[in-house]
């Protein structure tokens, strides 16, 4: 046995049972949301005055705003930065879409942002949560900024652009924070797909955001949780190409690696593969099943596999 | 050696998640199907309103007694008059109490939690009284919840006396399931007398229940915690009732109250007040005057329009 065989068998143990670690998690906190949303049947009030805002810096089609809008929740809103120059088809078609109107926006500049140029509101009634906001900001850190300065609840959670709401989890964030003792500064949810809701005082105080913002709050104000509140943007429908696709990918690796150093040597690498495409199935399965697809595979496996997490906080 | 134990051990994990995926979806799948079957069933029988339609339900494996269990709490949960004797009587005829007080002698945690709220809904019988009063001394603050939400519905005459007598303290969730309680008939309130109690856990759903369903008859309760020396979480509440019934902020006591709280709890409430719709001239008798700008920027932003214009549609 070379040294390098006995490394790579050392890191190939590591990593399998830090997914093993990781799957059990995630499986265990989507079983307790599912009990805990079969148990919301009993409630449809607000629970308290819990209310939070959802920044949204990036969109790429309507479908999205639709999707981060259908929470049943009754105190949340929704807050899309957008910039007519650069993306001055999607804007018309928003504006259109949701028959905005432009309204006076002299609102408070708490944190250092670029100013609002102009705020829409939408006519119809069904979007009264829905905030539209156009700025010069030059990436989506100042977007984000600029939105946070007219939220209006005290949790907020930045969303990037391919990313919406189960249909109750708004609800279950509510749940889940009145039923943890301090209420903490930042929530760090490490479900399917990871997400940040942050206290909004505690954000300003901080500063706003910005790539190292996880770094300036405390592990004693920061609340960890495997929460799962969103989905990523896929292929609605289940199909079986992907794990054919990721089978044949893993095939020829397998056969590189046989021709490159021993067969078993790449039976291992082999096993290591299928032992993570039957975990991320799992989990997916468990969080609904709907996406399947490669990308979301390939996001899941690389998901399961994380276990430093970087404190760098990145929004897309 | 070393690389076939690994090999074999990756593989039986392998093939344990993806029996174990294999099982759930087809679980899942048989579940839905027989629960939207009974759903059906349960619905014409409650609407119908007929004996001879409830007992032509049957279910006799254990996957389909629960699924029926989950069709009957369904619409039991969802309905704010649900036909009580028939949902008695198909749980009769399929034995379906049984079959939840077995499955609560191996569940845990969440599950244990959810089994109990079926089992309330489906069987309010006050004998199962003595053992939820015991799961309310639960670690677990849902299992707890559950079986305090559970208890008031076996026994709802006794409610009061069962929030008398809790430990804990209500927090928000419960409180939000309690008035979906009062909302559907379950419990009967007498509210004024929860306002004029003691008790911190009656005052503060008796504060949410005004708030809730706008109560202005007991609006003169509520400043009455303002002056006397409450709970601080109980003055925050009833100030945000208040606020939320849009009543008058030139008590002067609720002006102590505001000062005394620190800046950034203020400054939410500040935020709340002003999509209320209170004008900056309520405003500035509250506040501080170096808060005042803050306040000025947000009434004058598209918070205070939004809120008339809401309320202009409504």
């Amino acid at each position: 046995m070379t040294l390098f065989e006995i490394s790579t068998l050392i890191l190939l143990h590591f990593v399998v049972c830090a997914a093993i670690v990781r799957t059990t998690r995630l499986s265990k906190a989507l079983r307790r949301q599912h009990y805990i949303q079969r148990c919301i049947n009993f409630c449809d009030s607000p629970i308290g005055f819990f209310g939070c805002s959802v920044l949204c810096p990036t969109i790429k089609n309507i479908r999205q705003i639709e999707m981060l809008l259908s929470c049943d929740y009754p105190r949340y809103e929704v807050i899309i930065t957008l910039n007519p120059e650069r993306e001055k088809e999607l804007f018309l078609a928003v504006i259109k879409n949701y028959k905005l109107v432009k309204v006076n926006s002299t609102c408070p500049q708490e944190i250092d942002a670029p100013e609002i140029t102009s705020l829409y509101r939408s006519r119809l009634r069904g979007y009264r949560r829905l905030i539209v906001i156009t700025s010069d900001a030059s990436n989506n850190y100042e977007a984000l900024n600029t939105a946070l300065n007219i939220a209006s609840y005290d949790y907020i959670i930045p969303v990037s652009s391919n990313r919406y709401f189960h249909p109750h989890a708004i609800t279950s964030l509510a749940i889940h924070l009145s039923q943890t003792p301090n209420s903490p500064e930042l929530m760090v949810c490490n479900g399917v797909v990871p997400c940040h809701i942050f206290q909004r005082d505690a954000l300003i105080a901080k500063g706003g955001f910005s790539a190292d913002i996880l770094r300036k709050f405390p592990t004693t104000s920061t609340h960890l949780t495997h929460l799962t509140l969103m989905q990523r943007i896929e292929n609605k429908n289940y199909s079986k190409q992907p794990f054919v696709l990721l089978l044949l990918i893993a095939l020829a690796a397998t056969t590189i690696f046989a021709l490159l150093f021993s067969l078993v040597f790449s039976l291992a690498i082999l096993a290591t593969i299928l032992f993570f495409l039957a975990a991320a199935r799992y989990i997916l399965t468990l969080d609904g099943g709907q996406n399947c697809s490669v990308q979301t595979m390939l996001y899941q496996i690389c998901n399961i596999a994380m276990f430093f997490r970087s404190r760098k906080f990145t929004i897309s | 050696m070393i690389y076939t134990l690994y090999i074999i051990a990756t593989l039986g994990v392998t093939i344990f998640y993806t029996v174990i995926t294999q099982l759930y979806i087809h679980s899942q799948k048989k579940h839905r199907r027989l629960r939207n079957r009974y759903l059906h069933l349960a619905s014409a029988a409650a609407l119908s309103d007929s004996d001879s339609s409830a007992i032509a339900i049957t279910a006799t494996t254990r996957s389909e007694r629960l699924a029926l269990i989950d069709a009957l709490y369904s619409i039991a949960s969802h309905c704010y008059d649900h036909n009580q004797p028939i949902t008695a009587l198909i749980t009769r005829e399929n034995n379906l109490e049984k079959l939840l007080l077995w499955e609560l002698r191996f569940a845990t945690k969440y599950r244990r939690g959810l089994l109990w709220l079926q089992l309330s809904t489906i069987s309010p019988a006050p004998h199962h009284t003595f053992r939820l009063q015991q799961e309310l001394h639960n670690s677990d603050p849902h299992i707890r919840s559950c079986s305090l939400i559970a208890l008031l519905c076996t026994s709802p005459e006794e409610s009061i006396k069962t929030l008398l007598e809790l430990d804990f303290e209500l927090q928000p969730y419960d409180i939000a399931r309690i008035i979906s309680l009062v909302k559907r008939g379950i419990l009967p309130f007498a509210f004024e007398g929860l306002l004029q109690s003691g008790n911190y856990n009656l005052k503060l759903l008796a504060i949410s229940i005004v708030r809730h369903f706008n109560l202005d008859i007991y609006t003169k309760y509520i400043y009455s915690l303002l002056s006397s020396r409450e709970h601080p979480k109980l003055v925050t509440e009833a100030i945000y009732t208040l606020t939320t019934m849009k009543h008058p902020l030139n008590s002067p006591l609720l002006r102590r109250h505001i000062l005394a709280m620190p800046p950034t709890q203020r400054k939410a409430l500040c935020r709340h007040l002003s999509a209320e719709g209170y004008s900056l001239q309520a405003l500035r008798w509250l506040l501080p005057n170096n808060e005042m700008e803050y306040a000025e920027r947000l009434i004058t932003s598209h918070k205070r329009q939004l809120s008339q214009s809401n309320r202009a549609q409504v």
